[in-house]
């Protein structure tokens, strides 16, 4: 292993973070905003 | 008037704002359903839970798929492949340690990691966050899994086609020359290891969609493993008139053995090989959304990749840590990024197989 392939496993590992991260937000984020939305309006 | 073809990282862009709805799309029909229907599931979690449950024997052969019973089914249907000839001459000593290795391995490593991710992690990341969305009705939760799990692959595979600094961690996968289950789980374990859409099902679970993720785990593990079989199963829903309908929903909505296989191909110059395409999992539709897939009903001629060196298992199961010793292969020191990028014989250079960020536009 040299440092060029650290730095190219470090670059895959972020981008698989990111690739799990924004689905969790958008999901996570849609269901408990609209959730906030519906049950602050009844 | 000119156009001008948008670039590859114009084209993720605007498939990633696709997806976003894409990911909301059920989680919005689900409220608007709430708020037309006056339904407040919130208000009732418990009861909410238990207002779907699938009959006991169901339930068992889903829990048992998620354990012992998807190796098994791929360990008979691999020993039927294999026993009518269905891997050729092609399944050399290399190959089956590697597939063997790759069928063994990620029980052994990835289980653990995710229990460690989802036991311990998570609790002490998220403490108030455990069952907070187990009020969603089990229809719903279903919906929002399977496209939050297979959207979330679908990219994940996606970019290791399209990202050049991925390619060498999906490479293992696609350079077996044979299609079937001996090499259906074949990755390199480091790709194995970051599956993205495995953190967000172990993370929606523990946000309470666990029992949906159950169904849709084996619904699409079943899925998966039957596109990537060498037996085409899917052939008679081509061949047979009165189920072509069936067929040709069929097609569109999931992997079959005739769109996957095409991903394997080693060439698209036939007009049946689609490798810069056909990236879906569960559901191909997604390849029909961002344009990403092409449909022939007929299966290419050969699989893997041309510039396949036989790269030592190790190698190719633990590269960057391992390195190839065949010159010139992709898993060498210093080996190419994109091997099929470099012409391999004197007066003839290779359609690149892989890196098609540069093409991806025009796909």
């Amino acid at each position: 292993m040299t440092f060029a392939d650290l730095v190219l496993l470090t670059k895959k590992i972020a981008i698989g973070i990111i690739i799990f991260l924004v689905p969790l937000l958008i999901v996570a984020g849609s269901i408990w905003f609209l959730h906030y939305l519906l049950h602050q309006n009844h | 008037m000119a156009t001008t073809a948008k670039t590859p990282l114009q084209v993720i862009g605007r498939d990633s704002l696709i997806s976003l709805l894409l990911y909301v799309s059920p989680i919005a029909l689900m409220f608007a359903w709430f708020y037309l229907s006056g339904s407040k599931p919130w208000l009732h979690p418990a009861a909410e839970q238990l207002s779907f449950r699938a009959p006991a024997f169901v339930e068992a052969i889903f829990n048992n798929l998620k354990t012992w019973g998807l190796p098994a089914i791929m360990l008979v249907v691999g020993i039927v492949e294999f026993s009518v000839g269905l891997y050729e001459n092609k399944w050399t000593k290399n190959e089956r340690i590697l597939d063997v290795v790759c069928f063994i391995l990620p029980k052994l490593v990835l289980r653990p990691m995710i229990a460690y991710f989802g036991l311990q992690l998570l609790p002490l990341v998220l403490p108030n966050a455990k069952d907070a969305f187990v009020w969603v009705p089990f229809w719903w939760a279903f919906a929002i899994m399977a496209v939050a799990d297979d959207l979330t692959q679908y990219w994940y595979h996606r970019l290791h086609h399209q990202l050049p600094l991925l390619w060498r961690f999906h490479r293992t996968h696609h350079s077996a020359p044979y299609m079937g289950m001996a090499m259906t789980g074949r990755q390199n374990i480091i790709y194995t290891m970051f599956f993205s859409q495995i953190y967000l099902t172990v993370t929606l679970t523990y946000f309470g969609l666990g029992y949906a993720a159950l169904f849709v785990g084996g619904i699409k593990s079943l899925i998966t493993t039957a596109a990537h079989s060498s037996i085409k199963w899917d052939k008679p829903f081509y061949t047979i008139r009165w189920l072509h309908p069936v067929g040709w929903v069929m097609e569109r909505l999931i992997s079959t053995p005739a769109t996957h296989h095409a991903h394997h191909a080693d060439t698209t110059d036939d007009g049946i090989g689609n490798y810069k395409g056909n990236f879906g999992n569960m559901f191909f539709i997604w390849d029909l959304i961002f344009g990403t897939g092409i449909i022939t009903r007929q299966y290419p001629a050969a699989y893997g990749l041309k510039h396949y060196k036989e790269e030592e298992w190790y190698a190719q199961l633990l590269w960057p840590i391992f390195k190839s010793k065949k010159e010139g292969s992709e898993l060498a020191k210093n080996g190419p990024e994109v091997g099929d990028e470099v012409p391999v014989e004197e007066d003839r250079v290779e359609v690149p197989q892989a890196a098609i960020v540069a093409r991806a536009a025009t796909a």
